[in-house]
C-alpha cells in the first residue's frame, strides 16, 4: 500500500510539471480581484468575483474561456479538498450535521433531501467522467445568467459580452427527472448525537414560488422573527427560554416545494423540548388570532428599508438578482415580490398557518449529547 | 486632402491601436489593455463642535440613508480582569437596556418603527457605536442615539437576561474546534492573567453589577474619549445644529484608565497545546507574536506582502498551494497576521483544518512553508503578483462613504500623516524580495512557536510530540 502511495506521489509530481498552478486565480488576483469564489446551492451554482471597473474585459475573457475551454485539472486532489470541506462543515459542525440529517428525513424522495457537499461515500465515487457529463448536461448558454453590478455602461458592455460569450454554441440542457415528494402523512422526529449543546430545527412542507402562499410565508417569517420586536424574539429570546429562536422561509432551496423552518438554541436550564413547545405556542397563536394590522405594517416598513439598504452593496445586489433569476425565472421577481408582500392580509396568515403548520406535516431534528440516553 | 483632414484621418486610424478596446476577442490576458481606473475617493471634512468634540462629515446623496459613527478611544484591554467580557456586555446593554427616559421596549419600538439600527461594538483598543437611519428620520434617530450614548438605563431585567445569554455562550464555546483553538492560543502566548490572553469566565460574568456597568460606561463614553463621523444624505447646515443640540451638554468625567502591565510573552521551546475532541478533522493553529504597530513603522508594507504570499491571498498563497492545492489536505488553510495592535504586539498564526490522520504531517508542511519564507527570497513573480494585487485592489477600501469616513477617523486617531493613504500603493510598489525575506526572518519566529491542536489523537498517524512539548488541555478550564 505504501509502495502504491509512493508511486502515486511520483506520478503526481511528474504530472505537475505540466501544470501552471493556479494561473487562473493569479490573473484575477494580480488585477485586483476580491471575493473570488464559487458557491453551490440546491438550486444553482454561482461563480463570483469583484473587480475594479476598468477590468471588465479581463473578467469577460477569463469567464468565457472557462466556460468554453474548461479543464478539470487535479480533479482527484481537489476531491480530497472537498472531503475536507465536508468534514469542516458537517462532520465537525453540529449545525451542519443536524442540517444534513434533518433534510434527508424531511425529504425522502425529492433531491432536496440530498446533502449538497455529499456523503463521504458519494464523494469518493465522484470521477472526472461524471463531472464532465454534468457539465455537458447543464452548463449551456441558455442555462446560465450573467449578472454585472457596478460601474458598467450597457452600450459598451453588451457588445463586449457578445464578443466573448456570443460564440459559445447553443445547446439544450438535459432535463433531469425529479420525483415529487409525497405528502408526509405524519410527524418525523430525529435525534443527532453530537458533543455540543442542544439545538432544535423544525420544518413544514410548503409550496414554493410563485404560489401565492409563498408570499404569506414570507410575511409570517417577518412577523415571527424580523427584528427585536418580532414575536419569537420577544416571547422566547427575551423571556430567556432560548438564546436564539427564528423562522425562515424557503429551505433548502426555492425552485421546488420546500420547507418553512423554525430553529433555535435553548438556554440552560431550559431544554430543547421546552423550546419546541414555545415554538408550537407561537404557531397555534397564528392559527387562532388574526394578526394586527400594526404588526403587518412593522414588517412592511422593515422590508422597504432593507430594499434601500440592499442598494448599497454591489455584491449584495448581484446576489439578489442572481437568486431571483435562478429561482423565480426573472430578476423582476425582486420588485414584484415587494408588491405581493404588501397585498398579504391577516386572513391569509391564518389560513396558511392552519393549512401547513400541522403536526402531520412537520419534521423535527434535535442535537443531543451522546451521554444523554 | 487638406492638412487638417489628413491629421484627422491619421488620428482616427491610430485610436484603435491605443487599445482602449481591443477589436477582436483576446485569447490571453496578456493581450488586454485597460483604460486607467477613474478613482477619486471623496475626502471627509473635519469640524469641531463647540465643546471640542471632533466631527468628520462626508455627504453622499446616492441613497436616502445617514450613518452616524462614534469612535470610542478605548477598548477591552482596559476591562477589569475579574470581569472579562464586561465592556461588550455593557455595550450590548446600552442598546437593549433602555435609557433613563425610555424603557427598553420603547427604545426597541421607536428604533424599529423607523427601521433604524443602533449597534455598539467594543474591540481591544477602540470601539465604534453606529446609528443607521433613513434620511427622513435623522432628527428622531439622533435623539434616541444620543440618549442611548449619554444616559443608558441598564434596566435590571435586561441585565439579568444578557448575563444569562453570556453564560450560555460560555457553555457553547467548546462546540466549535476553531473557537477552542483561538481561545487557548493567546492564553498561552500572552498569559491568562493579561488582558491579551484572558477570556470570560462564568464567575466573572455572574458578578457583574449595575455599578460595574455604570463605571464601564463612564470610562468609555466620555466626550474627551470620542470622535463623531456623519456620512450619507445629510446637509451640513442642518446636521451641525442637531449634533450641537445632542452632544454638547455632555459633561466629561475625566476618567483615567489604569496603566496596563506588559504581557509575559511566551519565550520557551515550541509548545503543543492539545485538546482532545472526537473529531475526524483536526484544527491546527501555529504562531507567535507579530508587531506592536506605530504610525512610523515602515515594515508594514513588506509585512503585508509577506503575509499575502505566506497565507492570506486565498488561492495563490504558499500555504494554500502546499496544503490544499497540491495535496488536498485541507479545505480551509491560510495565515493571519495582526498589524492593528498599537498598545502591545499583536499575533500571527497559520491555520488549517485537516483530516485527523494527517494532523502532524499537515502541521509539518505548514512549518516547512514558514521556514521556506525565511530561508529563501520569494520569486520575482510571486512578489509582482501580490504587489500588483494590493495596488489594484486598493479601490475596495473605498466602496462606501461610511467606510471612508471611518477609515479617516481611525487613521487620525492613530496619528497617521494625512497623505498616508495617498502614498500607500507607492510604498507597496517599492517593496523588494529582500524586504519580504527580512520580514519573514524578523517576525515569523519558530523558536517559541505555540501550536494548538484540537482533535482525536487516536486517529493521528504520527505522535504530536514530534512537533514540540505536548501539554494536554481541558477546554473547560
Amino acid at each position: 500500500m505504501a509502495e502504491l502511495e509512493g508511486r502515486l506521489q511520483e506520478l503526481q509530481e511528474e504530472a505537475s510539471r505540466f501544470i501552471v498552478r493556479n494561473e487562473y486565480e493569479a490573473w484575477y488576483t494580480r488585477h485586483g480581484a476580491q471575493g473570488f469564489n464559487a458557491a453551490t446551492s440546491k438550486d444553482y451554482t454561482l461563480y463570483m468575483v469583484e473587480l475594479p471597473s476598468n477590468k471588465i474585459e479581463l473578467w469577460a475573457l477569463l469567464e468565457s474561456d472557462r466556460l468554453k475551454n474548461y479543464v478539470l485539472r487535479d480533479f482527484y486532489t481537489e476531491r480530497q479538498a472537498v472531503l475536507e470541506e465536508r468534514r469542516l462543515r458537517v462532520d465537525t459542525n453540529p449545525f451542519g450535521m443536524l442540517g444534513e440529517r434533518f433534510l434527508s428525513t424531511a425529504f425522502q424522495v425529492h433531491p432536496y433531501g440530498v446533502s449538497i457537499i455529499g456523503l463521504p461515500s458519494d464523494i469518493n465515487l465522484l470521477n472526472k467522467e461524471k463531472a464532465n457529463r454534468f457539465y455537458q448536461d447543464h452548463y449551456t448558454p441558455e442555462n446560465g445568467v450573467i449578472i454585472l453590478v457596478g460601474d458598467v455602461n450597457p452600450d459598451e458592455t453588451i457588445p463586449l459580452l457578445e464578443k466573448y460569450f456570443g460564440n459559445i454554441p447553443a445547446r439544450k440542457p438535459t432535463e433531469t427527472a425529479i420525483s415529487k415528494e409525497p405528502a408526509q402523512r405524519g410527524e418525523r422526529r430525529i435525534e443527532v448525537e453530537f458533543d455540543a449543546e442542544p439545538y432544535v430545527m423544525i420544518g413544514y412542507h410548503k409550496p414554493t414560488i410563485p404560489h401565492k402562499d409563498n408570499y404569506v410565508f414570507d410575511m409570517i417569517s417577518g412577523i415571527l422573527s424580523f427584528g427585536r420586536t418580532s414575536r419569537l424574539y420577544k416571547n422566547i429570546v427575551e423571556k430567556g427560554i432560548a438564546i436564539s429562536a427564528y423562522s425562515y422561509n424557503g429551505h433548502p432551496g426555492e425552485r421546488h416545494d420546500n420547507l418553512f423552518i423554525f430553529a433555535g438554541a435553548p438556554r440552560t436550564p431550559h431544554t430543547a423540548g421546552e423550546l419546541e413547545e414555545a415554538l408550537y405556542e407561537e404557531i397555534e397563536r397564528l392559527k387562532r388570532e388574526p394578526v394586527e394590522r400594526e404588526e403587518f405594517d412593522r414588517v412592511l416598513n422593515l422590508v422597504d428599508a432593507s430594499f434601500v439598504r440592499a442598494l448599497q452593496s454591489n455584491s449584495g445586489m448581484a446576489y439578489w438578482l442572481a437568486s431571483s433569476e435562478a429561482t423565480a425565472g426573472s430578476w423582476r421577481y425582486m420588485l414584484s415580490w415587494r408588491e405581493q408582500i404588501h397585498r398579504v392580509q391577516p386572513e391569509d396568515v391564518m389560513r396558511v398557518a392552519r393549512t401547513y403548520l400541522s403536526e402531520d406535516n412537520r419534521t423535527i431534528g434535535v442535537i443531543v449529547k451522546p451521554d444523554n440516553r | 486632402m487638406r492638412p487638417k483632414k489628413i491629421l484627422h484621418a491619421l488620428i482616427l486610424s491610430i485610436l484603435p491601436l491605443l487599445g482602449v478596446f481591443t477589436s477582436a476577442a483576446a485569447t490571453t490576458p496578456d493581450a488586454l489593455r485597460f483604460s486607467p481606473l477613474r478613482f477619486n475617493p471623496p475626502q471627509p471634512e473635519k469640524q469641531k463642535l463647540s465643546n471640542g468634540l471632533e466631527v468628520y462629515l462626508l455627504e453622499d446623496h446616492e441613497l436616502p440613508l445617514i450613518t452616524v459613527d462614534v469612535l470610542v478611544k478605548s477598548g477591552t484591554l482596559y476591562e477589569p480582569q475579574d470581569r472579562v467580557g464586561l465592556y461588550q456586555i455593557m455595550a450590548d446593554l446600552m442598546r437593549t437596556g433602555g435609557t433613563t427616559t425610555r424603557s427598553p421596549q420603547k427604545v426597541d419600538e421607536e428604533l424599529e418603527s423607523m427601521a433604524a439600527d443602533v449597534d455598539i461594538t467594543i474591540g481591544r483598543e477602540y470601539g465604534i457605536a453606529t446609528l443607521d437611519v433613513l434620511t427622513e428620520d435623522i432628527e428622531q434617530g439622533l435623539e434616541i442615539f444620543a440618549d442611548i450614548l449619554k444616559t443608558p438605563g441598564f434596566e435590571q431585567g435586561r441585565i439579568d437576561l444578557r448575563k444569562k445569554q453570556e453564560l450560555e455562550g460560555i457553555r457553547r464555546r467548546n462546540d466549535d474546534p476553531f473557537d477552542i483553538g483561538i481561545r487557548f492560543f493567546p492564553a498561552y502566548l500572552y498569559g491568562r492573567e493579561h488582558p491579551l490572553g484572558s477570556y470570560a469566565e462564568a464567575a466573572g460574568i455572574q458578578n457583574i453589577t449595575v455599578a460595574d456597568l455604570l463605571r464601564a460606561h463612564a470610562a468609555l463614553f466620555n466626550p474627551d474619549n470620542l470622535v463623531l463621523a456623519v456620512t450619507g444624505d445629510f446637509d451640513e447646515d442642518r446636521i451641525i445644529p442637531l449634533l450641537e443640540r445632542h452632544f454638547t451638554d455632555w459633561k466629561s468625567r475625566h476618567i483615567r484608565q489604569p496603566d496596563l502591565p506588559e504581557p509575559d510573552i511566551y519565550s520557551g521551546k515550541p509548545l503543543v497545546l492539545f485538546i482532545q475532541k472526537d473529531l475526524n478533522q483536526s484544527t491546527i493553529l501555529l504562531g507567535h507574536i507579530s508587531l506592536k504597530r506605530t504610525p512610523g513603522n515602515t515594515d508594514i508594507f513588506a509585512l503585508r506582502i509577506m503575509n499575502e504570499i505566506l497565507g492570506e491571498s486565498s488561492f495563490t498563497s504558499r500555504l494554500y498551494r502546499e496544503v490544499r492545492d497540491k495535496r488536498g489536505l485541507a479545505y480551509s488553510v491560510g495565515s493571519y497576521f495582526d498589524t492593528s495592535s498599537y498598545a502591545f504586539p499583536g499575533d500571527w498564526f497559520a491555520f488549517a483544518q485537516t483530516r485527523a490522520e494527517k494532523t502532524v504531517e499537515t502541521a509539518s508542511i505548514m512549518i516547512g512553508v514558514i521556514e521556506g519564507m525565511k530561508r529563501e527570497r520569494v520569486s520575482g513573480e510571486e512578489l509582482e503578483l501580490i504587489r500588483d494585487s494590493l495596488t489594484n485592489s486598493f479601490v475596495f477600501g473605498f466602496t462606501d462613504s461610511s467606510a471612508i469616513a471611518r477609515q479617516r477617523m481611525i487613521l487620525d486617531f492613530r496619528g497617521y500623516p494625512h497623505d498616508y493613504l495617498e502614498n500607500y500603493t507607492e510604498r507597496i510598489g517599492e517593496v523588494t524580495a529582500g524586504d519580504v525575506q527580512k520580514m519573514a526572518k524578523k517576525y515569523l519566529s519558530l523558536d517559541h512557536l505555540i501550536i494548538v491542536v484540537v482533535g482525536n489523537e487516536a486517529y493521528f498517524e504520527e505522535p504530536l510530540n514530534t512537533l514540540g512539548q505536548v501539554i494536554p488541555i481541558d477546554p473547560d478550564d
